[in-house]
């Protein structure tokens, strides 16, 4: 509670200074009036030290018409008590008539002094019927301007004096359809119009128009006028752009000056009929392809490349410059069948859409590699000052296109992401089902083999690695490996009862002793025998050895028939054989 | 009577001739067809009738199959330049834009190519490695082996990466002319940012009627379902 009263302290003594001793009022004559008064809504601007302002803007009160207004301004000095005090006042009464009987509400004002708004409050006005008879003043609530002879208001109308007309002017009265002409629009006047406000503009048919120039604020010169030394200010430059032909007006403008005469008086003026004439353009010589081009121009062309990689675009810029109805023809279109070419981008730095220049930018981009010829731009217009066609045709460039490569498509990296115009569409035949290639069973199947490759040269390597650190170690274990499936072989022979049996156990016994012992296979049973003496084995071995050949030559070349149990027995044999064999190192393996 | 049905037929012709170009494509993609052509030329249709957001939708979907299509980057870059967003949207530096523009030239399909190439290549480094003569040094195949192996694993990881987002791209695009990005799921929540049409979307979240988005300027806020159109649609 006790910091609510503080700050509320605070907020007292500081608003006169945060407002810096200014204050505004509002007032009115009276709150009730008659149909046949006036009412007087003043606005009073006081401070300590001088200060500026603008004119603040008459209210809108619904149900009143403004009249007119006044202004003035006073300083007084004071001093009390060696102090000296200065007051600075500026007030402004503004004078409405009331249109009809009720109640109306003068809105709250919003005044700006010193980049600060003040606030005025709102008033409410009640209108009464007059009193039969009483006619104390005049009722200009018919025509505010009748305001002009009001006695009682602080000037008199005999006093004013001078004239202020509002005039258009035309460069020539004679243009061709579709040549811009210029109107423009100057007040002219020898009394102090401080400013002028367009209410209403009238059009007429026959032409189209834009804005040329529209000045912010009155700037006089000196002008003769019917003789006499009047001031000119131009109020408005417009273009008009004549699509009939015949005899066309220009447009009217009307609108409310503001004269100081001893306070502030209202005018309307209106500019006066002006006419001009609009000629068709000539029907004789006209170019092919011609848009409906009016005006003076200059054409350029430039390319920015003349030999670039199949896929790249190339872009053809045409400029279009000079004084014309530059929104009124056609661009010139380029088409060729050897290459896509977009619509083309303009750009345009034009005034009123009559003087400047255009840059349409085409982008091409050739269909095939080799040498593409650009198709000719064409594009005439008629001239007003000769009254004659022009064409301009632009000179044949060939352009090198070369085959693509992985460096085209980083060609546009250096641009950055500033594309002139959008890319057309892409001629496609069809449109087949996307699948990427990981979805696909070839790309797979190629993984898989080349996980194989990887996989055998793995297998390969440590093979080799085996065999080099021990070699014995290695052969060994490869007999060890190999026999098992010649004894597979035997073993299946044996059961069969079939006297393959015999060969394909001499056979796996040889190459068992020529992967242990390296003695070739081609030998002789003898020289086999004595290649194992010599390699040091066990002379039972060797003889157990030499029982088994023997067995199976006899076996093999017997002619009585051999019993599976026979097979079977010497089956067993041949295991015992190859297992003493695995167990007997030798004297070449101790080593 | 036979002439009518004669010139019935002809009418009949003449019309499916004239018939919307864009309206045919779309029906190929309704039936199912995925192509980046057709993608493109989808949104170039868009373009041409005043539809950007749609067009910039088509031209991502086309990038999302085919991160090489040239043209939809142009057309892409050419839409977000006319865009009233286009000041939102980050400028890369140049060496991350030749980053960017080597990643995206690597479409997926030359990604697996590449892949492919480098693995034979992998094992043929480790084939000469494996069996190079243990008498020589072995620096020169380890090294090359090394480096062709280090290459592999970054294809396969950008292949697989650019494998996942191709089937879970979270990119969307505004498809609404003037949207208020929000801090909540509701109409009542404060306004963050003003989107526009056309504005390319990173979707975090998406709820039943909201989804939860990344601004391009990197603005987090929630928009309304109908806003917004999906590069992969969610439906689908």
């Amino acid at each position: 509670m006790k910091h609510s009263y503080i700050w509320c302290l605070m907020i007292l003594l500081f608003v006169p200074w945060l407002l810096g001793g200014i204050s505004v009022k509002a007032s009115v004559n009276k709150y009730t009036i008659t149909s046949a008064e006036r009412l007087e809504y003043t606005i009073e601007v006081s401070s300590e030290s001088s200060f500026s302002m603008s004119e603040p803007s008459p209210p809108s009160i619904p149900n009143f018409s403004f009249v007119n207004m006044r202004s003035s301004s006073s300083s007084s000095t004071s001093i009390v008590g060696f102090k000296r005090t200065q007051r600075i006042s500026r007030s402004f009464v503004y004078y409405f008539m009331p249109k009809s009987e009720g109640k109306s509400k003068i809105p709250a004002q919003k005044i700006e002094i010193a980049n600060k708004v003040y606030s005025t409050p709102e008033f409410e006005i009640t209108v009464v019927k007059a009193v039969g008879g009483w006619q104390s003043q005049p009722s200009p609530a018919i025509d505010p301007f009748a305001a002009f002879n009001d006695p009682n208001l602080p000037w008199s109308a005999n006093r004013i004096q001078g004239k202020t007309v509002l005039v258009a002017r035309l460069p020539q009265h004679t243009v061709y359809r579709g040549q811009p002409l210029i109107v423009s629009y100057y007040l002219i006047t020898d009394q102090m119009v401080r400013s002028f406000k367009l209410e209403d503009e009238r059009d007429f048919p026959g032409y189209g128009k834009s804005i040329y120039e529209q000045p912010n604020s009155l700037e006089y010169e000196v002008v003769n006028y019917e003789g006499k030394r009047f001031q000119s200010a131009l109020i408005k430059k417009m273009v008009l752009l004549p699509n009939e032909v015949g005899k066309l007006q220009v447009p009217r403008l009307q609108g409310t000056a503001r004269i100081y005469e001893f306070g502030y008086l209202s005018q309307t003026l209106s500019s006066q009929e002006e006419y001009f004439e609009v000629l068709p353009l000539p029907v004789s010589n006209v170019p092919e392809g011609f848009g409906g081009a009016v005006g003076s121009f200059e054409l350029s062309e430039s390319i920015n490349a003349k030999q670039i990689n199949l896929g790249e675009a190339i872009t053809l810029s045409l400029r279009i410059a000079g004084k014309g109805n530059f929104n009124q023809f056609a661009n010139p279109s380029l088409e060729s069948a050897a290459a896509q070419i977009s619509n083309p981008l303009a750009v345009d730095r034009i005034n009123a859409g009559i003087e400047g220049s255009r840059i349409l930018q085409y982008t091409i981009v050739p269909s095939n590699k080799g040498v593409f010829r650009m198709p000719g731009l064409k594009f005439s217009w008629f001239d007003p000052a000769s009254r004659s066609y022009h064409s301009y045709q632009s000179p044949q460039t060939e352009i090198t296109v070369n085959s693509a490569n992985v460096i085209s498509y980083f060609s546009g990296l250096l641009e950055g992401s500033s594309p002139k115009t959008l890319r057309p569409m892409l001629s496609r035949p069809s449109y087949p089902q996307y699948r990427s290639y990981l979805h696909r069973t070839w790309y797979w199947l190629i993984v898989a083999l080349l996980g194989l490759a990887i996989v055998i040269s793995v297998w390969q390597a440590i093979d080799k690695k085996r065999r080099r650190s021990d070699p014995a170690l290695y052969l060994r274990n490869k007999a060890a490996r190999n026999l098992k499936r010649w004894l597979r072989e035997s073993n299946e022979a044996a059961k069969r009862g079939s006297r393959d049996f015999y060969a394909l156990a001499e056979r796996s016994l040889a190459r068992f002793l020529f992967e242990k012992y390296s003695i070739p296979i081609g030998l002789s049973t003898a020289d086999k025998l004595q290649k194992l003496s010599e390699a040091g084995i066990n002379p039972d071995l060797l003889q157990r050895c030499a029982a088994f050949f023997e067995r199976c030559a006899k076996a093999r070349f017997s002619p009585d028939e051999i019993q599976a149990i026979q097979i079977s027995e010497d089956m067993l044999t041949l295991n015992q054989l190859v297992m003493s064999f695995v167990a007997d190192p030798g004297k070449g393996e101790e080593k | 009577m036979k002439r009518g049905i004669l010139l019935i037929i002809g009418l009949l012709l003449i019309g499916g001739l004239g018939a919307n170009a864009l309206q045919q494509m779309l029906e190929l993609e309704e039936n199912g067809v995925r192509n980046a052509d057709l993608y493109y030329n989808i949104g170039v249709g868009y373009w041409q009738t005043g539809q950007s957001g749609m067009a910039n939708l088509y031209f991502l979907r086309s990038l999302n199959l085919n991160s090489a299509h040239k043209p939809a980057k142009e057309n892409l870059d050419y839409v977000i330049a006319l865009s009233q967003d286009k000041d939102l949207y980050p400028q890369r530096p140049f060496l991350l834009r030749i980053f960017y523009a080597s990643y995206d030239f690597m479409n997926l399909n030359r990604m697996a190519v590449l892949s492919l190439i480098l693995f034979a290549l992998t094992g043929l480094c480790l084939h000469w490695l494996l069996h190079y003569d243990p008498l020589k040094e072995r620096g020169l195949p380890t090294l090359v082996f090394v480096i062709v192996l280090l290459l592999f694993l970054s294809s396969v990881g950008f292949l697989g990466s650019k494998a996942y987002r191709q089937q879970h791209n979270n990119r969307a695009v505004l498809i609404s002319a003037r949207v208020d990005l929000r801090a909540g799921a509701s109409m009542g929540a404060a306004r963050i940012a003003v989107l526009h049409e056309a504005a390319i979307l990173r979707v975090e979240k998406r709820e039943k009627l909201w989804c939860l988005v990344h601004s391009p300027d990197g603005k987090r806020g929630w928009l309304k379902n109908e806003d917004v159109a999906w590069v992969i649609n969610p439906a689908r």
